[in-house]
């Protein structure tokens, strides 16, 4: 009887604690083991230094409020968006139609599994493997697993939506790739507020769309992660970025966990405006947009890839996951050091000129106008080196015939009342011989008249209704486009790399070294006229061949710093040094500048065109990011009669005092930051944060009123101080 | 007993926000009414939520807050039935959810609004209970105002108090629901003095009669006002009473004592508050508004989820916020307050409390603001100067230097300000000091000039004017066509000869494409060279071909092709061309007064806009008698049948632009209906 009850014991205790039976194991190595539970339908992956566990989705899940579809979502390793003809969205997971139905086989592969869902009723296919390495694991979706059933098709797939979550209770945050980095804290209070899903390299342009864009950031990396506790998980998305979205909710919004997690975009939806009609609601004057709803022709033509990178105790931060991401983009060659001394720049942004609204012996007329020749170029450019600005990088745009904003810089075309070809000789020469780099600017990509070998019937993006993909000016009051003003076009992405061919062949005549290309590194859309129909990811491949063509002998200047023009920037200016504020974000963190500070050197945006001066003076400093202004030689108010009306204070007249004080105020620090990496950043305080360099340079930074003391010293209100070593 | 929760809270972990720029797009409007965008006067700087302050039952509907004068905030937390009061440093301080009414326990059922008076007594708008109640600050029962009775209130009438606000008098203001009388006035003790702030309507004989006539109860029921259904109501540092109504303007009304409304609308926006046109899906309305201590109005519009600021004056200075999920950012803004500089505003479905902090560019602006509101010109020019520089699209910026320099006797600035601002009337008053000043300075070059003029001319004319006048003649003689072109000025005195002769001329008709030609330059010149004050507009807005065709071309066209319709019915005798010779050499006279009003409007400023419309009319009666009798010659009608003609003729044309837009715009359906079934096709079909 004794030895029955023992024995019962014992098999109760083995099968309580044999993880053999439901978890098995399907890859180990020096670091990690992966298993994966047959009941559940999950993943996990045991860190063997730590003995942590990461999780595809928490344990109690069941218990949470949600309901329907929401809740099972939440088991889910995939959660697909389907989509028919008139444009009703079904939703499968694979948690209740895959796992709980047994519609999935398992296979081992080396170093890991793949499971096969096969829904048959739905008569939908999809893949996912998962993958061991040395640092985490990886992701990947075989795009050739995917068929699509025959009445729907595949519109967007939500990868691992709980593996990064969390609740309320936990400690820690969300890192949410949103400008230069932001936080979503788990203990923190939000009221009633939203979560969002933000399209990675921003808004495909291809697509039609009626409505103003929110005021925001963007999305420039594609990484995402999350601090819990004492791990966290880096996910960097490798392949399958430019069709990527990245989710992020807060606990109640549908569930009560806190998540973020990539969401790609299989097959587009174009939207097509029939026609306005009353609204449904029977309120006098409500208009709706009907809408023809067209699903995209091509789809997704390379495998999703995402890396997961596991980080524990001490490690567990954005800074170590920047550092991470750092290494990941050295050792992968994407980044290099482009910074090899402490001459640290002023970047100075020159417009020749533009077209402006003026009148013509009392006729009106649109002309140009000249705003900064050659010749005052030269004189601003004396004045900033008399007044002690060591280096300068000099861009400058609106040199062309018609000016800024106007014709396609297909070559170089000298704009006469400049100063013509003399005048632009001259200013070149000077800045050989003040150790000012000149870079001129090619617009290329957003082009506003025909004309120069560019014509918007051939040579212009279309959408898939073969009309033209044309850029407005916005209303803000009506958040609808604004007629005021006549629209412009795109041009062809795989026409791109033709203009700037030619562009380059002129500065190399010139013996230009450097070149700045507009709004390539702000956002990347797709190809839509007919025969020829790229998506984001060709468009990126194409011009990553050119760049790469190019970079060997220029440098080359990008905006706002999209992950695919990395390996080739010399320079970053409009460089995101903020989030886009949300109102679930807790705060704005430096991920990005952590990532390339000291390596590729970066500027926010141009000083006189700041918001809050002081603040974002602050943060330039707080960030590592290089002073910038944006200035002409005339009156500030020409702006108000053009295009570019958004330009409300240039005259360098108004501003040359407030630069020089702003570079004089940073000239110590950055000498001896300049090019060092960024070791660390945290918030100290209220209002307070502290940025560590590898060098062990401390940056204390105080957006409070109010003085603070720290280590003893007294940092003034709306001020910084650093202390070395 | 009155219960009184009072919990402190020891950690405060309010969301402070170290914002890099604002998440809204800020503009202000421009003289054609488009936005143009401009810096944020505002920045967000706190969020209150109900878990970071503390509150174990979280905030739910919130329908009002006011913020006291020592920085407390009242919030009225409707639908948990209570009120929550909050220091100056965001922490818990007290949380009314009952009272003692005469030894029973009372407590609130939806409170909507809230007041708190200089002494500290915490007046509430309990709205489901019908009555207003007012608190001591240490929560006890001071009075309880029910249900307004008089004869002008409807024996059924369902009383809602939503708002309350008392003046320095301690008179109390209520908004109630479905009230169109306006608002509901009591005394200091609770009784029920009037409706304030509806229009007035002067009583007319006819209604006196009709008083006399009917009964009591009828009487009560005539309507003796214009209907007003007010939303809420606040009050500045002074005690005056502020209402905001539902209407497309004059939606803000500042009361004075008998309840008319004295606010100034001087600014370019006028008397319209908040956006002043919406796009198809959102339709603005004005929830709520507030004053700070320069008497500066903070318009809240809870539709499209902004504040407008306006100074005293009735000037747009900034608009802030929006709706969405961002930072400074509402889902349905309810409620406003302005306590010190800041702007508190009250989300009812976030349950969030936004605090906004003027921006560096905001703070220039509200100084600048200050001293120029009060005349000091000088000192808000030093400040408007520095605006200018951070954002060149400040157009009030301008105006406030133009109006120191005119302040300065700098009259040549204060022109190119006030035309860079475009500010009209600042540009007229400029103007007349230059002209002055012009005058001054160079009288006795201008008199010499005259002298020498009038002299040399004399001179001239004694010596070889007999020579010069036989080659004029002779040359005349040669060219019948420039004869015939002159021959309008002998027209212009002489006109029954004139026409009578012309008819015979046979060169009249190129002639009279000669005089078409001038009469289109000059009307060209006429809009773009007049001075400025007299007619502002902006060169680039002008389209040259639609002008010429619209406004000079096809009138002249329409009137002889008309005319001729008209008058070959009519028995007249003249051919079209006749017709159009006539009219175009009636039109001689006022094309060169024009030329005269141009030369003028360079001179003259607003004050003598009389004389300067005199040249104008003068013109225009000249022409409209030589067409007159101009036709009565080539027709040879009488003159009361050739007034029966052209006023035929006039009809007959706006009968024709009817007809045509008639026409134009039932094309315009068709075509339209035709692109959307090209359009349904190409969707179905690719």
């Amino acid at each position: 009887m004794k030895k029955l009850l023992v024995f019962l014991i014992l098999t109760i205790f083995v099968l309580i604690n044999s993880k053999g039976e439901t978890y098995q194991k399907f890859a180990e190595n020096f670091n990690f083991v992966l298993f994966f539970n047959r009941d559940k339908g999950e993943i996990e992956i045991l860190d063997k230094k730590s003995n942590k566990i990461f999780k595809q989705f928490p344990d109690d899940w069941e218990d949470d409020f949600s309901k329907g579809i929401m809740k099972f979502s939440i088991p889910s390793q995939l959660v697909l968006e389907m989509v028919n003809d008139e444009g009703t969205v079904t939703i499968y997971n694979t948690y209740v139609m895959g796992i709980s139905r047994g519609n999935y086989q398992i296979k081992k592969i080396n170093d890991g599994l793949r499971i096969d869902y096969d829904f048959p009723t739905q008569n939908m296919k999809i893949s996912i493997e998962f993958i061991l390495n040395s640092s985490g694991i990886t992701v990947r979706i075989p795009i050739n697993s995917i068929k699509e059933p025959d009445n729907l098709k595949l519109n967007k797939i939500w990868l691992l939506p709980y593996f990064l979550s969390a609740n309320k209770n936990d400690d820690g945050y969300l890192v949410v790739p949103d400008g230069s980095g932001a936080i979503v804290r788990f203990r923190e209070s939000y009221g009633i507020e939203r979560g969002f899903e933000l399209p990675i390299y921003g808004y495909d342009y291809g697509l039609p769309f009626y409505d103003m864009k929110p005021k925001i950031e963007g999305i420039r990396l594609p990484i995402f992660g999350i601090k819990r506790n004492d791990t966290a998980i880096l996910g960097i998305i490798k392949s399958g970025d430019c069709s990527a979205n990245i989710s992020v909710y807060i606990a109640g919004n549908a569930t009560g966990y806190f998540r973020i997690y990539p969401t790609f975009t299989y097959r587009n939806i174009h939207k097509f405006l029939l026609y306005e009609r009353e609204s449904s609601t029977g309120q006098a004057g409500e208009v709706v947009d009907v809408l023809v709803n067209k699903i995209s022709p091509y789809s997704l033509n390379r495998d999703i890839i995402v890396d997961y990178y596991f980080l524990v105790g001490e490690k567990a931060n954005y800074s170590e996951m920047a550092k991470i991401y750092r290494n990941y983009l050295i050792n992968n060659g994407i980044i290099k050091k482009r910074i090899k001394d402490n001459d640290y720049p002023f970047n100075l942004s020159l417009i020749g000129g533009i077209k402006t609204k003026s009148t013509f012996l009392g006729i009106p007329a649109i002309r140009f106008t000249a705003l900064t020749t050659f010749d005052q170029s030269v004189e601003i450019l004396k004045r900033l080196k008399e007044k002690g600005i060591k280096k300068i990088n000099l861009i400058y745009k609106g040199y062309q015939k018609g000016g800024y904003l106007s014709k396609i810089t297909n070559g170089i075309n000298l704009e006469d009342k400049l100063g013509g070809e003399e005048g632009f000789r001259k200013l070149l020469n000077y800045c050989k011989e003040n150790n000012i780099e000149f870079i001129l600017n090619a617009e290329v990509i957003e082009i506003h008249e025909r004309g120069n070998g560019f014509s918007f019937e051939r040579d212009a993006n279309r959408y898939l209704n073969n009309g033209l993909a044309f850029l407005y000016k916005w209303d803000p009051v009506t958040k609808k486009k604004n007629r005021d003003y006549d629209p412009w076009v795109n041009v062809l992405p795989s026409k791109v790399p033709y203009y700037l061919k030619n562009f380059i062949k002129d500065a190399k005549k010139y013996g230009i070294k450097g070149i700045g290309i507009e709004n390539m590194g702000d956002y990347i859309y797709s190809q839509n006229k007919k025969p020829n129909l790229l998506s984001r990811e060709d468009v990126a491949n194409i011009w990553n061949e050119t760049l790469n063509e190019i970079v060997k002998n220029y440098n080359i200047v990008f905006t706002h710093g999209n992950y695919y023009v990395l390996p080739f920037s010399s320079l970053i200016l409009d460089f995101p040094l903020d989030c886009s504020n949300f109102g679930i974000e807790s705060e704005s963190i430096p991920f990005y500048p952590i990532v390339i500070h000291g390596y590729i050197p970066y500027s926010g945006k141009p000083g006189n065109l700041r918001e809050n001066y002081k603040r974002e003076f602050l943060r330039m400093v707080e960030y590592g990011a290089l002073p910038f202004y944006t200035l002409i030689y005339e009156d500030s108010s020409y702006f108000r009669k053009s295009i570019y009306n958004e330009m409300l204070s240039s005259c360098y007249r108004d501003w040359i005092d407030k630069a020089l004080e702003e570079y004089k105020k940073v000239e110590v620090l950055y000498k001896i930051t300049y090019d060092s990496p960024i070791k660390s950043h945290e918030k100290i305080m209220k209002g307070v944060y502290r940025t560590l360099y590898e060098n062990g340079i401390e940056v204390i930074v105080n957006y409070n009123y109010k003085p603070i003391i720290y280590k003893g010293i007294i940092i003034e209100g709306e001020s910084f101080k650093f202390f070395k070593g | 007993m009155k219960k009184v929760i009072l919990i402190t809270v020891l950690i405060i972990n309010l969301l402070t926000l170290t914002l890099a720029g604002v998440s809204y797009y800020t503009y202000i409007y421009n003289e054609r009414r488009r936005p143009v965008p401009s810096l944020p006067g505002f920045e967000p700087e706190e969020i209150i939520t109900s878990e970071n302050i503390g509150l174990n039952k979280p905030l739910s509907s919130p329908k009002d807050i006011f913020i006291d004068k020592k920085g407390n905030i009242y919030i009225a937390d409707t639908g948990n039935n209570r009120i929550v009061i909050l220091d100056s440093e965001y922490r818990i301080k007290n949380i009314i959810v009952s009272f003692n009414n005469n030894g029973k326990i009372d407590s609130f059922n939806s409170p909507t609004g809230l007041f708190v008076t200089d002494d500290g007594k915490i007046y509430i708008a309990d709205s489901e209970n019908g009555r207003i109640v007012i608190l001591y600050p240490d929560g006890r029962l001071f009075r309880i105002i029910g249900k307004p009775v008089g004869d002008i209130i409807k024996k059924d009438f369902v009383y809602k108090p939503l708002k309350v606000a008392v003046d320095k008098l301690g008179r109390i203001y209520v908004v109630a629901d479905n009230v169109v009388e306006g608002i509901i006035q009591f005394s200091v003790e609770g009784k029920f003095e009037r409706f304030f702030g509806s229009n007035r309507v002067e009583v007319n004989p006819i209604e006196l009669f009709w008083k006399r006539i009917l009964t009591r109860r009828q009487r009560q029921q005539l309507a003796l006002f214009i209907p007003i259904e007010y939303r809420n109501i606040a009050t500045d540092k002074d005690g005056f009473i502020y209402g905001c109504v539902r209407a497309w303007n004059n939606q803000v009304k500042r009361l004075n004592a008998l309840g008319d409304n004295i606010i100034k609308q001087e600014g370019r926006t006028g008397n319209v508050y908040g956006d002043l046109y919406f796009g198809f899906t959102v339709r603005g309305e004005i929830v709520d508004i507030a004053l700070d201590e320069s008497d500066n109005l903070y318009v809240l519009d809870g539709r499209v989820g902004r504040i407008f600021v306006y100074n005293t004056l009735g000037d747009f200075l900034f608009v802030i916020g929006d709706i969405g999920n961002q930072k400074g950012q509402f889902l349905y803004p309810n409620a406003i307050s302005v306590y010190k500089n800041k702007i508190y505003v009250l989300d009812e479905t976030k349950t969030t409390i936004t605090i906004f902090k003027p921006t560096y560019f905001g703070e220039l602006v509200l100084k600048a603001n200050a001293f120029y509101v009060q005349g000091n010109y000088g000192k808000a020019g030093e400040i408007w100067k520095e605006v200018i520089k951070l954002d060149t699209n400040y157009d009030l910026a301008y105006i406030g230097l133009g109006k120191n320099y005119l302040h300065n006797e700098d009259y040549l600035n204060a022109m190119k300000s006030f035309k860079l601002g475009f500010y009209p009337q600042g540009y007229s008053k400029a103007l007349r000091g230059y002209r002055i000043e012009y005058m001054r300075k160079n009288f006795s070059k201008i008199m010499n000039f005259f002298l020498l003029t009038i002299i040399s001319v004399y001179i001239v004319l004694k010596l070889k004017g007999k020579n010069l006048r036989r080659k004029f003649l002779e040359y005349l003689e040669r060219s019948e066509i420039l004869k015939t072109v002159l021959y309008a000025f002998y027209i212009m005195f002489h006109p029954f000869e004139g026409f009578y002769e012309l008819k015979k001329k046979p060169m009249a008709f190129y002639a009279s494409f000669i005089h078409l030609f001038f009469i289109t330059i000059i009307s060209l010149m006429s809009r773009f060279l007049t001075g400025f004050h007299f007619n502002p507009y902006r060169p680039e807005e002008i389209n040259i071909l639609s002008d010429i065709v619209l406004k000079i071309l096809s009138p002249i066209f329409a009137w002889v092709i008309i005319n001729w319709a008209i008058t070959t019915i009519m028995e007249g005798k003249a051919k079209m061309h006749e017709i159009f010779i006539t009219t175009i050499y009636a039109l001689v006279p006022s094309t060169i007064l024009t030329i005269l009003s141009i030369i003028l409007s360079h001179i003259l400023t607003y004050d003598e806009i009389a004389f300067y419309s005199m040249i104008g009319t003068i013109g225009s009666i000249w022409s409209v008698s030589l067409l007159i009798i101009g036709m009565m010659i080539i027709q040879d009608y009488t003159f009361t049948k050739t007034l029966g003609t052209s006023l035929l003729t006039i009809g007959g044309i706006l009968f024709v632009m009817f007809i045509g837009m008639v026409f134009f715009a039932t094309f315009q359906q068709f075509i339209r209906f035709l692109y959307t079934c090209y359009l349904e096709i190409k969707y179905m079909i690719s």
